[in-house]
């Protein structure tokens, strides 16, 4: 006989696949009840993942990692002000720690990127002298003339340029890409529902 | 050849002469006393067999003139007359004592004399003496040296390893003697009758004589029985100088001391007395087999009704060939050991011709001797080695180490000659042929055993297998520190052990305390330098010399301060074009006329979207995070400035926790805007899917995004006319594509990133998607046209910040990708880049 912690969730995930499946299609508040307890399913998940976050990091601060008393700290923080916000204790302490806090470090790390992207788009020569480089190369600068801002004779024409390009080969290049996702997709969700599939044993 | 100088007359005589050749005086003492008799001796004659014990008896009553008329033969006493028998000596010999002084005749009868039979006895010494010279030349001129017990035909036909050949042999003896003859004259006093035998056929009466003593002495018994006569002392005195030439030494030696085993009783005397068995049956065997042919071959003597009577009996006696043995004890022994001895001879015998004597019947009868014959006449020490010896199958086939050499040749000779008797023997009869067959299979298989023996030892020797235990070398041996046989010696002045397993042991060897210190080894003696290998030894020296610690740490593998300050200066100058647009906004008015920011293909239909939505409630969803949120605010606060003017309310809500704060923020922005706030919704596409049935309006709308919805909600949800994603992630995008837009056919409005601009267009062309204000740019374009539709002046926001920041960020971009590109693109095609590559 079969290992029932393996198939109990195979038969779980099978039945309630085929049921949402009938749902959507034929009967709708029974798709309604379902996908509302996946919802409350998820947010519970949520709570789990914090507090397993904090369980683990917790651990990790006993053996006096710093990155982790910072991890820690700073949850406990958000959710002291929340609290104390909520109880009006304090007036929205927990937006400006989020204004001032959160915003500018992702923003300043995603900034980043733009200077990652330029020092790699001059060295790319350097590094790789082919010609699908030197259109790379000539497709990223006709595109950011069509978007700079740059006398309006030139800029007219940079911006057909920009469009054409976008507009042919950006899109059919991305629809490809999606086609080729939505076939997964289906592909994976049949998986799924005979039991190819399981991706909640990882 | 040494001579003999008579002591009567002076003249030299042959070294085999008796009688002196010219006075006739007696060179040899032949009255040499032989002593009396011991009690051995008369012990020794209760084993002799009956007819010897009878001559004895009747010799010692030869003194008796009736004994010695009846002893003596018919012949002799018709020959000497009455005058012969009362002087004890024929008439002829009379002259002969008148001639001489005689001094023999006070002596007592010689050894020789008692040897001889009565008649030869009777004879005179110097005729004695002449036949035996003449058998002594005839052994020289016969140009051969055969001893006593062997015939001289029995000797060629061994060494030829031929058939004996009967006719031949004694012929070529007898002729032998016949040139003997010659030069031998008869004395002239010889008896008539003798004279005439000599006149007449001397060669007949010697070879007879010959042949009668040679066999008789051949045969060891009767020739050996008369010397059963002789004492002990007589035993130990040295023979004639002619018997001991005529018998050979080792044999006499053996003959005396097989003699004295029953006195003595020592064992040693019977394994010698057995050996010299042997060779008296050997001898036998071969005097038989020359016999036999000797009596085919030569007629019956002329004067055979002459000889005496118990020579004709004798010769009736060695008549085995014919079957006719007698039911005396000396004819049941010799019938035994002429049975083996036919055996033998048969055996020996190379060639047999069928025809010339019987056919022996070998190995098969004579097996077991008779329990008469072996037990009763035999004589204890013999009867015990035949019973406890090995048996006759095995005696027969001894090894040819353990006989003779004339005879080992003779085998020798036989084997190699097997197959052609193989062959020959085909004439015989059949059960002797098959018997032949087996006999030589026998001797043929043990030689060749005995090769395959010694080839396979020759082999070990010469191969490199391991030694067998027997083959250990002494020296090897004496190694051994244990032997098994020998009992340990346990050393008791050692110390006892006290503790331990091995208490009350001695001798246990301690444990060494230390078993081994690390200690550094010496310097090895400098090697003499060569100046040939100077440069090897070098180099030995360098393999031999401990590696020098490496530092493993790995060097830092950047650029040099040099080749980073293009880094530098471009992170330097990227940060100064941000702030220059950041801190100067008016500095982009002061540049020269430049292109205003236009809307993209999917920003115009997006403004028409929002502006259709009008008044009616708008779900703005803000799924994007604070990394984006410096570009994406801006769109949104664009896209909620258009709302806000139109008198929209907005009901906002997240997929991400952070999406929340940045809702309430940009929201917050906006005065006169109506919002409510659905806050975080979990489940992604799944939470999309039950808002969706929100959005339908249906009835069923009591939860959304896992709690309850209140009826308030639920009907604004009921009657969102527009639904604004503001997000920078693909799957955010398609969650509300697919799981909203397609189900409530809700006009859908993105506003992304400029990133997300390429997976926008799709959906936008196909019409899921109403319309999308795609990153800064259309902000700025849209803040333009809401300006323009407001009235203001300038129109001026933070899109439109954001725009100439980003304007001179990306025409710095622009800068150094051409300069990059240009400079490492021509530098890569230098002279110098592709001998580098080359050397790459």
């Amino acid at each position: 006989m079969r290992d029932p912690a393996r198939t109990l969730p195979l038969a779980l995930a099978v039945v309630f696949g085929v049921l949402t499946l009938i749902g959507l299609l034929f009967v709708e508040p029974l798709a309604g009840l379902l996908t509302g307890w996946a919802s409350f399913l998820a947010a519970v998940a949520v709570l789990l993942g914090i507090v397993n976050l904090l369980d683990v990091h917790g651990r990790r601060l006993v053996k006096g990692n710093v990155y982790s008393a910072v991890l820690v700290i700073g949850i406990v923080a958000v959710i002291a002000l929340a609290i104390t916000d909520e109880l009006g204790l304090t007036d929205q302490w927990f937006n400006a720690a989020y204004d001032q806090v959160l915003v500018p470090l992702e923003a300043a790390l995603a900034s980043l990127l733009a200077f990652f992207l330029l020092f790699a788009g001059v060295r790319l020569l350097r590094r790789q002298r082919s010609g699908w480089a030197l259109l790379f190369i000539v497709t990223v600068i006709v595109l950011l003339l069509s978007r700079a801002p740059m006398p309006e004779a030139v800029g007219q024409w940079a911006g057909r340029v920009g469009g054409f390009v976008s507009d042919v080969f950006v899109n059919a290049g991305m629809r490809g890409i999606l086609i080729g996702v939505a076939l997964g997709a289906v592909t994976i969700a049949l998986r799924v529902l005979t039991g190819s599939e399981r991706p909640y044993e990882k | 050849m040494s001579t003999l100088i008579c002591p009567e007359c002076g003249v030299e005589n042959g070294s085999g002469s008796v009688v002196c050749a010219a006075c006739g005086a007696a060179l040899i003492d032949l009255s040499m006393p032989l002593g009396d008799e011991s009690a051995g001796g008369a012990q020794r004659a209760e084993d002799l067999p009956d007819w010897l014990d009878e001559l004895r008896q009747a010799g010692e009553k030869s003194d008796a003139p009736e004994a010695e008329e009846a002893i003596l033969p018919d012949w002799l006493a018709e020959a000497g007359g009455e005058e012969m028998v009362a002087a004890e000596a024929p008439d002829w010999l009379e002259p002969e004592k008148v001639d001489r002084d005689q001094p023999s005749k006070a002596e007592p009868p010689t050894a020789a004399a008692d040897e001889f039979p009565d008649w030869g006895q009777l004879a005179e010494d110097d005729e004695i003496a002449d036949l035996l010279s003449a058998l002594e030349d005839d052994r020289e001129i016969g140009g051969e040296e055969w001893e006593p017990g062997e015939l001289p035909g029995a000797g060629r036909k061994a060494d030829a390893g031929e058939v004996a050949e009967p006719d031949r042999a004694p012929m070529s003896w007898l002729e032998a003697l016949e040139a003997v003859e010659d030069d031998t004259t008869p004395p002239d006093d010889l008896p008539d009758w003798l004279a005439t035998d000599v006149a007449e056929s001397p060669t007949e009466v010697v070879a007879t004589g010959e042949s009668e003593s040679e066999e008789i002495a051949s045969e060891g018994e009767p020739a050996e029985a008369p010397v059963g006569d002789r004492t002990d002392e007589a035993l130990e005195e040295p023979l004639p100088d002619w018997l001991a030439e005529a018998e050979p030494a080792g044999e006499t030696e053996t003959a005396r001391d097989d003699l004295k085993p029953e006195t003595e009783g020592s064992l040693a005397a019977e394994e010698e007395s057995k050996e010299w068995f042997d060779a008296i049956e050997v001898g036998m065997a071969a005097s038989v087999a020359f016999a036999g042919d000797q009596r085919e071959a030569e007629p019956p003597p002329e004067h055979e009704e002459e000889l005496p009577d118990w020579i004709s009996e004798v010769r009736q006696q060695d008549d085995w060939s014919e079957g006719e043995v007698e039911e005396d004890s000396f004819g049941e022994w010799v019938a035994g050991h002429t049975a083996e001895l036919k055996e033998r001879a048969v055996r020996q015998e190379p060639k047999p011709q069928q025809g010339d004597t019987k056919p022996l019947k070998p190995s098969k009868e004579l097996k077991g001797v008779p329990e008469k014959i072996a037990g009763e006449e035999l004589p204890d020490w013999l009867a015990d080695q035949i019973r406890e010896d090995v048996p006759m199958e095995e005696r027969e086939s001894l090894p040819a180490s353990e006989l003779p050499e004339w005879l080992a040749g003779m085998a020798l000779a036989q084997a190699a000659a097997a197959d052609e008797e193989v062959i020959e023997s085909e004439g015989l009869p059949p059960e002797s042929s098959e018997e032949w067959q087996e006999l030589l299979d026998d001797l043929s298989a043990a030689q060749q055993e005995e090769a395959v023996q010694e080839t396979e030892v020759e082999e070990i020797l010469e191969s490199d297998l391991p030694l067998g235990p027997t083959a250990v070398p002494e020296w090897l041996d004496a190694l051994r520190p244990y032997r098994p046989d020998q009992p340990l010696t346990t050393d008791l002045d050692a110390p006892l052990e006290s503790r331990g397993p091995l208490t009350g042991l001695r001798g246990v060897i301690q444990i060494e305390p230390i078993v081994a210190e690390p200690r550094r080894s010496g310097k090895l003696p400098e090697p003499a330098p060569v100046p040939d290998l100077a440069k090897e030894l070098a180099v030995l020296r360098q393999l031999t010399r401990p590696e020098e610690l490496v530092s493993t740490r790995e060097e830092r593998i950047g650029p040099s301060p040099i080749e980073d300050l293009p880094r530098v200066l471009l992170s330097l100058a990227l940060l100064a074009a941000v702030l220059v647009g950041w801190l100067l906004p008016s500095l982009w008015d002061a540049l020269p006329p430049l292109t205003a920011p236009t809307l993209s293909s999917s920003a115009g239909p997006a403004f028409t979207a929002l502006e259709q939505a009008g008044a009616g409630n708008v779900l703005v969803a803000f799924d994007y995070t604070p990394a984006v949120a410096g570009e994406l605010d801006a769109v949104a606060e664009t896209l909620l400035r258009q709302l806000a003017s139109n008198g929209a309310s907005v009901i906002t809500l997240s997929q991400m926790a952070t999406g929340l704060p940045l809702s309430e923020r940009v929201v917050g922005q906006e005065q006169g805007l109506q919002v409510q706030s659905l806050g975080y919704l979990p489940g992604e596409a799944l939470g999309l899917r039950g808002l969706a049935t929100c959005l339908e309006g249906n009835d069923g709308c009591e939860t959304a995004y896992g709690r309850p919805v209140d009826g308030d909600l639920a009907g604004a949800l009921g009657e969102v006319g527009l639904v604004l994603v503001l997000t920078d992630e693909r799957d955010s995008l398609l969650n509300w594509i697919e799981q909203v837009q397609t189900t409530t056919d809700l006009p859908l409005v993105a506003g992304t990133t400029q990133t997300l601009g390429p997976v926008v267009a799709p959906y936008f062309a196909s019409g899921q998607l109403a319309g999308a204000v795609i990153g800064v740019p259309d902000a700025a374009a849209y803040e333009r046209i809401l300006a323009a539709q407001e009235g203001a002046a300038s129109g001026a926001g933070a899109a439109s910040d954001l725009w100439a920041n980003l304007g001179l960020a990306q025409w710095l971009v622009i800068v150094s990708l051409v300069a990059g590109g240009l400079y490492f693109g021509a530098a890569g095609y230098s002279p110098g880049a592709r001998e580098k590559k080359g050397a790459r």
